[in-house]
């Protein structure tokens, strides 16, 4: 899987490309490890490239969400193609997140609460 | 032996890109409308990601069998494996309205096969046999949509 980071004026872009699926989750999963530990505490998933997202992606999504909160972070989810966005409803994810329509309006959360 | 483009694969961690690619090859010769295959590859990935991870777990499942098949306006898949009894389809559905401290990863993956396939079916014969039904004619929205 193609797993795409960036920096933007502080906050960690991830935005993996392709499926989300049992094969792929596993590196996300390590690539956003492997960024939390590195200190990042304001994260955006930009989903825009993704084809679409199986329960194995949904448990990495899961996992983060309750790391993020322990560690005092923000995570916001952007991006989400119907097919994303459709398997959130079904699994009730929507009510768990921040989410926002696109990368851009995700950044514009962080810069007006910063 | 159902019918269909039949693939037989060993139960490994290869298997689910092995099955995926077979699924998307079944799609694209069948002409299957976009809105209708990421159904069907989640629910692929669900069913086989499971099946994998019996196996892993030490539950024997050396190989399964997947079909596909154009029934009609809708697309099938049987997947058969020769794992220990298990009707996935009897575990309790989780819970999607707990909150985020209540939430534990599992048991989203069959709830979202029921959810997006038209039908699913578990049969018991000399091994486990599941049965998914995709609808392509255009009332066939993947399910659930219409709970928005």
């Amino acid at each position: 899987m193609n797993i795409q980071q960036n920096v933007l004026d502080g906050v960690t872009v991830i935005a993996p490309a392709g499926r989300l699926d049992t094969t792929t989750s596993g590196p996300l999963e390590e690539a956003i490890r492997k960024t939390v530990d590195a200190g990042a505490r304001d994260v955006v998933i930009d989903f825009a490239d993704v084809d679409y997202i199986s329960s194995a992606g949904l448990r990495v999504l899961l996992v983060l969400a309750k790391r993020m909160r322990d560690l005092k972070g923000r995570l916001v989810l952007c991006g989400m193609p119907e097919p994303v966005r459709q398997v959130f409803h079904l699994a009730g994810f929507l009510p768990l997140f921040s989410v926002e329509r696109s990368r851009d309006t995700a950044l514009a959360r962080f810069a007006a609460h910063s | 032996m159902p019918a269909g483009k039949h693939a037989r694969f060993e139960a490994d961690a290869a298997a689910i890109g092995q099955a995926a690619a077979a699924l998307d090859g079944f799609c694209s010769s069948e002409q299957v409308p976009r809105d209708a295959i990421w159904p069907l590859q989640v629910a692929l990935d669900e069913i086989v990601g499971n099946i994998v991870s019996h196996a892993a777990a030490g539950r024997a499942v050396p190989a399964f069998d997947v079909w596909f098949r154009r029934a009609g306006e809708s697309i099938e898949i049987v997947v058969a494996d020769d794992g220990p009894p298990f009707d996935p389809l009897e575990r309790p559905a989780p819970d999607v309205t707990l909150p985020l401290d209540a939430r534990q990863p599992g048991g989203l993956g069959i709830m979202l096969v029921k959810s997006l396939m038209d039908d699913v079916r578990y049969e018991r014969t000399t091994r486990n046999v599941l049965t998914i039904r995709k609808r392509i004619t255009p009332g066939g929205v993947p399910g659930g949509a219409e709970t928005r």
